[in-house]
């Protein structure tokens, strides 16, 4: 069953992102053509003669926004489809279908946070890749020696001991902060009315009081007897401390919100 | 002959009657093999269950009844179908003599009224009308040979 | 045989203070039924509808499915169409078959095929450029084309034409099988009356009359719509 909730959760958003993911890759490759363009001196001056400067300019700078533009758009496009997928499946009129499934609630949640993974994962490949493409491109050496040894810089870090906390710390954050949102949306049923408000406050009173509790924690902690602050930096991130505390979070957000959906149920 | 119901009386005995009515004219011959409820239901649209209601209070007055297997039949007791008609026959002539004598009318008057129709309809054959009752029955016994 | 369904004390309040939609019901519906809930707006239809399929909680009192509370067990057994479009509109209707197939073990996938046919409605089209009362079509399709137990049917017949109204109930009595129960809420009684065992009339969410069609047409002499408008006179 888990399976195939999973496939219906992909089905219901992979064209749209496809699409997305298309445009990104073409206007990373138009963005560029355009940056290689300007770095070789010989087709500069060929273009210098042919296309006036003002335009060479415009072009330069709409391309760098567009293409900037485009990947912030698609990072806060697959977040966006992401919880659109589980507010309207679970939630909104679908709910009627969905939570009448002979299927539980937790199975329900399973599913909407793999796909969710899965489409933060490819979104991220797509990125990385665009990067790549560019460097290819570009075939300026510094470009890809800098970002190879930023590659390099990270597998270090990741293989070293503290680095491994530190990487499986940030996919637990990944974890957590999807179930967050779910969670919260999950309270927003609770409400009778302003069940999207609800949703939305339930998710910045958590901010707020998680970064508020690690802040003070932090702070407590953080005076030792030695007086370093090595406690407040581990408290933010990269020790089994914060590992630790963010897959708690994320184990009670996923018992507690399929726990809302199957008994606290209220449909409008 | 369509199934129509009217609002104030249960469904069950309309359903009833219906079937009776459509045994006596023959629609449903002596011996033959009833549709299935459930087919009757459809048929009628009405709920199966009180379909099944009627053809067990059917089977009770003998009129159809079950063979184990093969569903149910209209009996072969011509004798019992003519006799239901005849019943049925009284029972209509009773209710009509209520409502004549109701408007006023005797005995004697109403057979006197009805005689005078019958020459109206013969005379209504004599001038090339068809008459009316006798060509809804030919009507009628075409439907039930179809 | 332990009724299809069961409350027993079940009460519903949606906000503290306010009128309860659902006062003290105590109900027993047995199988091989089709059931009329009947009542006015807002006395407690869909709310009963939406507990028994698990969309709203129970607070005081329960709600059994053959003699289960409603969970994922129950959900197995019940069909249910609730009274709005609750299927995913960028799908299509072989799509939404598909789905329906996927996910409930029980479903036909042959009839549902055949239901569209008689319908005159085409597989391949997107749900979302169907008129209204042609998805509301779909959606009876599919809910009638699963083998449950219990269908739980909200209103119907309420969008569409006569001539598919007369369809639809035709489905109805056709496919539901002798141990399963239909559980159909309506305003159009005069509509449904014929097609039904027994009917419940819910009046400020308790309930004021259970009793079968032909009893309630022997005892007052008039149909049960008419009855209905009588109880219910404003």
């Amino acid at each position: 069953m888990l399976r195939k909730l999973v496939k219906y959760d992909l089905k219901a958003n992979y064209l749209c992102l496809l699409v997305c993911y298309a445009v990104y890759i073409v206007l990373t490759i138009a963005f560029s053509l355009n940056i290689k363009g300007i770095i070789r001196e010989e087709t500069a001056q060929t273009a210098s003669q042919i296309v006036p400067e003002a335009v060479r300019i415009f072009m330069t700078v709409s391309l760098t926004i567009l293409w900037g533009g485009s990947m912030i758009g698609l990072l806060i496009l697959t977040f966006v489809l992401i919880i659109h997928r589980f507010y309207t499946n679970l939630v909104s009129d679908q709910g009627y279908l969905s939570l009448t499934l002979p299927v539980s609630t937790r199975q329900h949640m399973l599913s909407k946070l793999i796909s969710g993974l899965l489409f933060q994962f490819l979104t991220l490949v797509v990125i990385v890749a665009s990067f790549i493409i560019m460097g290819g491109i570009i075939d300026i050496l510094p470009i890809v020696s800098r970002f190879g040894e930023l590659l390099m810089y990270i597998w270090e870090e990741v293989t070293d001991y503290y680095g491994l906390i530190y990487g499986l710390d940030m996919l637990v954050g990944i974890v957590r902060g999807l179930l967050m949102i779910y969670f919260s949306i999950c309270v927003g049923q609770l409400f009778n009315k302003h069940k999207i408000w609800g949703a939305i406050g339930t998710y910045l009173g958590l901010l707020i009081v998680l970064e508020l509790f690690v802040g003070i924690a932090a702070l407590i902690l953080g005076i030792t007897p030695s007086g370093d602050l090595v406690w407040l930096a581990s408290l933010m991130g990269g020790s089994w401390w914060s590992l630790i505390s963010k897959a708690a979070q994320a184990a009670v957000y996923f018992f507690l919100g399929a726990w809302i959906l199957e008994k606290k149920a209220n449909l409008e | 002959m369509g199934w129509t119901f009217e609002e104030n009386r249960p469904i069950y005995t309309q359903l009833l009657e219906q079937i009776q009515m459509r045994i006596i004219c023959g629609i449903y011959a002596p011996g033959e093999r009833l549709p299935s409820v459930r087919e009757l239901a459809q048929e009628a649209a009405v709920n199966p269950n009180t379909m099944q209601k009627s053809l067990a209070e059917l089977e009770r007055t003998k009129l159809i009844y079950t063979q184990r297997t093969a569903g149910r039949f209209v009996t072969e007791d011509t004798t019992l179908i003519r006799g239901c008609r005849r019943q049925i026959a009284m029972e209509k002539i009773e209710y009509f003599m209520r409502t004549m004598q109701e408007l006023g009318y005797s005995r004697e008057e109403i057979l006197t009224l009805m005689q005078q129709d019958r020459e109206l309809a013969g005379k209504c054959r004599e001038d090339g009308f068809a008459d009316p009752e006798t060509d809804l029955q030919g009507q009628r016994n075409k439907e039930v040979r179809a | 045989m332990t009724p299809i369904l069961e409350c027993r004390d079940l009460s519903k309040c949606y906000e503290k203070g306010q009128r309860p939609a659902l006062n003290h019901v105590n109900l027993k519906l047995q199988r091989g039924r089709i059931i009329g809930l009947l009542g006015p707006n807002g006395s407690g239809k869909t709310t009963l509808i939406k507990l028994a399929n698990g969309l709203l909680s129970t607070e005081t009192g329960e709600l059994l499915i053959d003699g289960k509370p409603v969970g994922i067990e129950t959900r197995r057994l019940v069909s249910y169409l609730p009274e709005r479009t609750y299927l995913n509109m960028g799908l299509t209707v072989m799509e939404t078959i598909r789905f329906f197939k996927d996910f409930y073990e029980d479903f036909d996938e042959p009839r549902a095929y055949e239901m569209l046919k008689s319908l005159h409605i085409d597989p391949g089209a997107k749900l979302k450029t169907l008129s209204k009362g042609t998805k509301e079509k779909v959606q009876l399709i599919l809910v009638m084309s699963r083998n449950a137990q219990l269908y739980i049917l909200d209103e119907p017949i309420g969008g569409v034409d006569p001539a598919a109204r007369d369809y639809i109930l035709n489905t109805i009595i056709t496919n539901y099988n002798e141990n399963a129960t239909v559980l159909l809420s309506t305003h159009l009684i005069a509509d449904v009356e014929s097609i039904l065992d027994e009917v419940v009339f819910l009046r400020y969410g308790e309930v004021a009359l259970y009793a079968p069609v032909d009893a309630i047409r022997e005892e007052n002499g008039k149909s049960v719509d008419a009855l209905f408008r009588e109880v219910f006179k404003c």
